[in-house]
């Protein structure tokens, strides 16, 4: 989002319940560019495994699709009942959604079907919103109510809400009888407290494994959390190749010069420019971490210094697949999209330049184009990520 | 010998995939005898792929294009033997 430079982050994480290979709540955020709007939805379906994973997805892409096309919310609820299949047994259609539609001027608006009630941070404490109570009416099951609550999104403000693997987590243990509850509102004040700019990745991640811990490291039921941050962005600037026209490599040196946020440099001539034009020394580390690419350098100054074409290449694969989560010893292009990961508004910026040599159709490997691999990123971290990317070329 | 000879190894993304990324690994099967007398450095692209053959090296400020692992073996033993 880009008014007044506030950036939202959105992150989830789930975990199965144990021995279960599928989830049975399902996640999906989208950002709709035109009208600047961010939309996530949390379902969590009847039961566990396939049969909830079913219903939790049909859940959530058509209360995705129905909010995205301003469809009202009775319509909505009413639609998506209709819709699921029955249960054989308890012959009842049944998951619970959660919706969260903020839109380009932070208006909140939340609506929640039977969902854990969701919490907003604000400000070192819990705040509640009074919430409209609407009763939905339907044949199977009776006494059911949509609540729906609207308020404006501030800053450092963070809306937290799940499915009930994290509530209930703990229920029946000596220390929590009645399950986690309130005592989550505990750990996620503790943690915010502690660290007052951990982002909504992290804190998804960790008030799924709290849950995890909660039931002793073997969850009873799938359990889900996403955390909403809105924040100051975190600028990131990818500066990769040489400028179409050598007259211009000072105006792209001062661009990364003067650019506030994390600089990397992905290209090895790149990185020369940046270093003769700006006077900072440059050096190859005679590591390779990864065989697959040539090893970093380092410059004063500069975050990251990465080879240009094949280590972009890999990023674009390692976003694509999503196995983003690495370990300790990572490669040039793992530092990279952690460093993309990590941040909310990306820079692009692209040199024309193109080096004849690698059009040469006899080497062993397949050089793409550099304009098309940046394309594929900005595309990637657009859609996939959530992430602010612009593309500037020179 | 005082000084020592310098090999700068092109790791550029031409060079590295035209087989400079086993250029290191061929030196060092060379005894230590001789290769303390190098003083080894990676390089990002030299700027010659274009019109050179890649992998390219730099010994004593010398550029030599299409290098492979034996005769770099030889490149250097030569240079080695001319300085001592
Ligand atoms: S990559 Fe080695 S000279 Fe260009």
């Amino acid at each position: 989002m880009k008014n007044n430079d506030n950036f939202i982050e959105v992150d989830f994480f789930q975990k199965n319940k144990a021995g279960n290979v599928v989830c049975g709540d399902s996640f999906m955020s989208q950002k709709l560019k035109g009208e600047g709007r961010i939309i996530s939805v949390l379902s969590d379906g009847l039961g566990s495994g396939i049969k909830a994973c079913v219903l939790s997805t049909l859940t959530v892409t058509m209360a995705m699709n129905f909010t995205a096309m301003n469809e009202s919310i009775l319509q909505t609820s009413k639609s998506i009942m209709n819709t699921l299949p029955k249960d054989m047994v308890r012959k009842i259609s049944y998951s619970t959604f959660c919706i969260c539609d903020i839109d380009c001027f932070a208006n909140v608006k939340i609506i929640e079907y039977e969902s854990p009630a969701y919490y907003l941070f604000r400000r070192g404490q819990f705040i509640d919103v009074p919430k409209k109570k609407i009763p939905v009416e339907r044949e199977d099951l009776g006494n059911t109510f949509l609540w729906i609550s609207e308020f404006k999104l501030e800053k450092e403000d963070r809306i937290i809400f799940f499915s009930d693997g994290v509530s209930q987590s703990g229920m029946g243990s000596a220390s929590m009888p009645f399950g986690w509850e309130d005592g989550a509102k505990t750990y996620i004040a503790g943690l915010v407290n502690q660290r007052n700019d951990i982002s909504a990745k992290e804190l998804a991640h960790k008030i799924v494994a709290q849950a995890e811990k909660n039931d002793g490291y073997s969850l009873k039921d799938d359990t889900s959390c996403c955390v909403i941050y809105m924040r100051k962005p975190r600028n990131l600037l990818v500066c990769t190749g040489p400028p179409f026209d050598e007259k211009n490599d000072k105006y792209l040196a001062n661009r990364v010069k003067e650019f506030r946020g994390r600089k990397i440099l992905c290209g090895g001539t790149t990185a020369t420019i940046i270093s003769r034009e700006l006077g900072l020394k440059m050096e190859v580390d005679m590591d390779i971490v990864d065989k697959e690419l040539p090893p970093l350098s380092h410059m004063e100054g500069v975050d990251l210094v990465t080879e240009g074409i094949l280590t972009l290449g890999k990023v674009e694969r390692i976003l694509t697949s999503g196995n983003t989560e690495f370990h300790k010893e990572a490669g040039p292009a793992e530092q990279v999209v952690r460093m993309l990961l990590d941040s909310d508004k990306i820079t692009l910026l692209v040199g024309t330049r193109i080096n004849i040599a690698h059009q040469d159709p006899n080497l062993p490997v397949e050089l793409e184009i550099r304009r098309n691999v940046v394309k594929k990123i900005k595309y990637l971290l657009e859609t996939k990520y959530l992430k602010d990317v612009e593309i500037m070329y020179i | 010998m005082t000084n020592k000879i310098n090999l700068k190894i092109c790791v550029g993304t031409m060079c590295y995939v035209m087989g400079g990324a086993e250029l290191k690994d061929a030196i060092e099967t060379l005894p230590a005898e001789l290769t303390e007398h190098l003083n080894i450095t990676y390089s990002p692209c030299l700027g010659c792929c274009e019109t050179q053959r890649p992998p390219l090296i730099e010994i004593n400020g010398k550029r030599i294009a299409g290098v492979s692992k034996i005769n770099l073996i030889q490149i250097v033993k030569e240079e080695i033997r001319n300085a001592v």
